[in-house]
């Protein structure tokens, strides 16, 4: 019989344990972007940075700024303009770019600290160090990928959810769906989190949904304002439309940047003719819809699940994917590692291997495509293709592994049973 | 119905997983004959394709060839200086070269470089090139024409093909027809000026290599011509197309050549230099030099280190003999008649295969045919993993197989500056280690299904990438399975035999060079088989070692 601790002594020892995993990462990632040569590498590559998420593109808008050319008139400003003046203050601070290096080590800290505060007690230590030490994480921040602001905008969103400060959560969601747009898929789940764990049950006006939603909007609106600020249009009458949003928005909505990335869009939109690109362009930005309402429902006990899950499957069908969004859903998911998913996915060891085969394949015929020029679109999408399948498969075993879960919490008989489905 | 609800029903499952992993080494080895044996029969026409022309722009032997009717007195001069240049000192050849260039109105300039392709030796060279600019073409793209001045490994020098080169030149500049510019290259070593020439034209020059000083746009294609020796005649033409790691030119600049050779000039043609063409043990023995020689990587002649930057280029290679029956001119014709067949080109090879194995002249087998050669092979060796239920302990397993990998990596990364004694010890040293590590039989196991599912999805990488190197590399791995299950003393002498770093050491006969060599060929070469052995094949090996040992 194990002697059961106290609370305060957990919380003690967890405390001292992430106080160390945060030193401990904050120094390798600095280390990382600062003295080794790895970002020069790793910026353009084709899987980890596309027209939104691209380093390159962020210093070129810079430069555009510093050369007084308004960067929204043309095509390459796909950065909104928050990502924008907060690289332009960084770099300004100090010479070179140290304080821009360390900004980002010091977001993707934030993000293992939120992570580890969003698990239960005794997990912390696990997802927190989990999330500083992974390798995909690294390489995610070595190349400099704005994904690194989007993916803790998230993640804070979700912790303020869970925590029940509704308006500060519905604050971050805003500004995550400022940026990138799609994080507004997550309001819904969100918005349940929000009503699960409201922190003032009696004392709400309007009942905490309205509440979450009307301050969704309304920072939506704030954001929205003081972003034309920054872009120089404040000036415009409320209903013109600035310049950055359609830079930054319109290509989102209407992918017409077909450079190649590791999802599916490209490809398809590469060789359709214009009559049909209207209707494939709402059927597959409709697909991304179709998930929010089902899963909410079906997981509405576990809404945090249900947001997790949607980030998983954005990974996917997004039109604009990197690894950083896969690797913001593995590492949610190590919140329910230990309760739900370990011992219940069916398919373990054939996706380790699909994954494996991807990180070697793509690689390679990315090189064979490019570079050699011997190869050509189709080695790489392929490899693509089965990257969606894995990652895809996964989102339906660890639902699987959830659904589970859940039958052996109403009927425990079931536990460590198979389940036959006839 | 029945099998399929067996199938899914978990005792049936469980009852097939059961299955496979007592019958793997069965099915392993399977494969692994399968793979083995499977380029013996690629050799048989049923398999194989005849070859075809696939860019209707090249119709290659179309045009009327005219060189030397009067370009042959001319050319026997170009022998005669070549000859007195020998005895000369180095400078006056350089600069008697760029004067017969000159002469014929081509703007050349030079490029100094210097090597050290062993710890011991310095070259220095220069090479020559110049530019004739297409008189009514834009100078977007070009063709080159390659003749080496001497080759490091025998010092003889290419006679014939520096004076067929400069003849050409003469001669070409007299026409008004071409599209693209023409350059005109000669290499001093063939082994190191090409190289740094090929880089220096693509934007990269490594230290001990000047830059380029002129320029004429993208390479679309280019020949290389060897005619070494002394002899003026010759029987027959010999078609190389290989390029570092494994990269090929496009195969319809090789059958232009060899269409050209035999049925406009009518001079025999050769692959790999392949004696017997329409047996089957000749189109195997053609088949086996060209893996071999791709699988090792190096370039193989002047053209080889254009083919990485998309230039599809081919070598011309002649045996000179006094009693041959084609001489000088006949292989200008040839040469010509594939530069008017290039000439109108509108854009980059693409129509026909980059992927393909020559088993003769007019026959080829096209990668879906010969890549399962490699990838059965790697599926043998994956198939060593199936059908174990997978513990969490297995996590160990795969961190000590990455770990061994990543050590692996660290050491090529180091092949620079450590000597042979170092790396071998890095390498040695493991195996005690892994094994007083792995004397658990649970992890044992569990480290020696993973080590071989590892070694068969990287096989499978290297074979995309590189095939004849991915087909070695799984013909060598393949005792890797067998040795933990023989006795110890058995295992311990066929995995000493099994060294893939000694194999590939006595392979490329590099002798106590064999890191320096290592690091020279990805350096200057960029030439992926050494860190592929030292950080793939020979981390497989340290594992399967250990498990043997332990």
């Amino acid at each position: 019989m194990v002697e059961p601790r106290t609370i305060e002594a957990v919380r003690q020892e967890s405390t001292f344990v992430i106080g160390g995993l945060v030193v401990v990462g904050l120094l390798v990632r600095i280390c990382l972007l600062w003295y080794t040569g790895l970002s020069n590498g790793l910026e353009g590559r084709v899987e980890l940075s596309t027209a939104f998420t691209s380093f390159l593109r962020l210093k070129e808008c810079a430069k555009l700024t510093l050369l007084q050319i308004e960067p929204y008139d043309g095509d390459i400003c796909t950065h909104h303009p928050f990502m924008l003046n907060l690289y332009l203050v960084l770099a300004h601070l100090v010479d070179g770019e140290l304080a821009v290096d360390v900004a980002y080590a010091v977001a993707d800290t934030v993000t293992g600290v939120v992570l580890g505060l969003m698990a239960d007690e005794g997990d912390r230590a696990f997802v927190s160090g989990i999330y500083m030490l992974s390798p995909v994480g690294l390489i995610i921040l070595a190349s400099k990928s704005t994904a690194v602001w989007h993916n803790m905008l998230v993640v804070i969103a979700m912790a303020l959810a869970v925590h029940g400060s509704s308006y500060m959560s519905m604050a971050f969601l805003a500004l995550a769906t400022s940026i990138s747009m799609y994080p507004a898929l997550l309001l819904p789940a969100l918005v349940m989190v929000l009503r699960k764990n409201a922190r003032r049950p009696g004392s709400l006006l309007f009942g905490p949904v309205i509440e979450a939603v009307s301050a969704y909007v309304m920072q939506l609106g704030l954001l929205y304002a003081q972003a034309r600020r920054l872009a120089g249009e404040g000036g415009l009458a409320w209903w013109a439309v600035p310049g950055f949003v359609r830079t930054v928005y319109e290509p989102l909505v209407l992918v017409y940047d077909l450079t190649p990335n590791v999802g599916l869009w490209w490809y398809f939109f590469v060789e359709m003719f214009d009559d049909f690109r209207a209707f494939f362009l709402g059927v597959f930005q409709l697909h991304l819809l179709i998930y929010v309402a089902p899963l909410c429902i079906r997981l509405a006990d576990d809404p945090l699940f249900a947001a997790t899950t949607l980030l998983g499957l954005l990974a996917v069908f997004k039109p604009y994917p990197t690894l950083a969004d896969t690797h913001l859903y593995w590492s949610l998911l190590l919140l329910w590692w230990r309760s739900t998913i370990r011992g219940r996915l069916r398919y373990s060891f054939i996706l380790g291997c699909g994954i494996a085969f991807c990180a070697l394949f793509g690689p390679a015929f990315y090189h064979l495509w490019i570079v050699a020029g011997t190869g050509n679109a189709n080695f790489f999408y392929a490899i693509t293709l089965v990257w969606a399948l894995v990652q895809g498969w996964l989102v339906a075993d660890v639902l699987f592994a959830w659904v589970k879960k859940a039958y052996e919490v109403e009927d425990p008989t079931a536990v460590g049973q198979e389940i036959i489905l006839e | 119905m029945g099998l399929a609800a067996y199938v899914l029903r978990p005792e049936g499952r469980r009852q097939i997983a059961q299955i496979l992993e007592r019958h793997r080494l069965h099915i392993a080895t399977f494969l692994f004959v399968v793979g083995l044996l499977w380029p013996l029969g690629l050799a048989d026409d049923r398999v194989n394709e005849p070859t075809r022309i696939s860019e209707n722009a090249l119709m290659p032997g179309q045009v009327q060839t005219y060189f030397g009717s009067g370009d042959f007195k001319a050319l026997n001069a170009f022998r005669n200086e070549v000859r007195l240049w020998q005895a000369g000192d180095r400078e006056s050849r350089l600069d008697s070269i760029e004067g017969i260039l000159a002469a014929a109105g081509i703007a050349t300039a030079r490029q100094h470089y210097s090597v050290r392709p062993r710890p011991d030796v310095v070259i220095n060279g220069t090479n020559i090139y110049g530019i004739l600019h297409a008189p009514r073409g834009d100078t977007t793209e070009s063709l080159a024409l390659l003749a080496s001045w001497t080759r490091d490994r025998d010092g003889v020098v290419n006679e014939g093909g520096v004076a067929i080169l400069l003849g050409l030149a003469r001669y070409f500049k007299r026409w008004g027809l071409w599209s693209k510019d023409l350059i005109f290259i000669v290499p001093e070593h063939q082994e190191y000026g090409s190289q740094v020439w090929a880089d220096a034209y693509h934007g990269e020059t490594p230290g001990g290599s000047d830059s380029l000083v002129r320029r004429a746009g993208l390479i679309q294609a280019a020949v290389d011509l060897e005619f070494y020796g002394q002899d003026n005649r010759f029987d027959d033409i010999d078609v190389a197309y290989d390029g570092p790691n494994g990269q090929l030119s496009n195969l319809d600049l090789v059958n232009s050549a060899i269409h050209i050779t035999k049925h406009q000039v009518g001079i025999g043609a050769t692959v790999q230099h392949g004696r017997e063409e329409e047996t089957w043990k000749g189109k195997v023995s053609t088949l086996w030099k060209a893996l071999r020689s791709s699988a090792v990587g190096v370039p193989t002649g002047s053209h080889s280190p254009l083919i990485p930057y998309r230039v599809d280029a081919i070598s011309l290679r002649v045996k000179g003999k006094s009693d041959g029956m084609h001489d000088d001119a006949s292989f200008g014709r040839v040469v010509e008649g594939i530069v008017r067949s290039l000439n109108n080109l509108l854009e980059h090879m693409h129509a026909s295969y980059f992927f393909y194995l020559l088993p003769n002249t007019h026959r080829f087998v096209s990668i879906a045919s010969y890549l399962p050669a490699a990838l059965l092979m790697a599926t043998g060796q994956s198939v060593l993993a199936m059908g174990r239920p997978t513990k969490d302990s297995d996590m160990l397993a795969v961190g000590i197989v990455l770990a061994t990998h990543a050590l692996g990596a660290a050491i090529w990364q180091s092949a620079n500056r450590a000597s042979n004694v170092s790396i071998a010890m890095a390498y040695v040293l493991q195996i005690p280690a892994l094994s007083i590590l792995l004397n658990k039989q649970a992890l044992r196991s569990q480290v020696d299904a993973y080590r071989s599912l590892a070694l068969g999805l990287l096989l499978g990488m290297i074979s995309a990438l590189n095939f004849s190197l991915g087909y070695v590399l799984a013909a060598g791995t393949i005792v890797f399975a067998y040795a933990p299950r023989l006795p110890r003393p058995a295992g311990i002498v066929v995995m000493l035999s099994a060294c893939p770093a000694l194999l590939h050491a006595l392979a490329t006969k590099s002798g106590e060079n064999f890191t320096y060599l290592a690091a020279f060929d990805w350096s200057f070469y960029h030439c992926w088989t050494p860190p592929t052995i030292l950080a793939i094949a020979m981390p497989a090996w340290t594992l399967a070692f250990a498990v043997v040992l332990s």
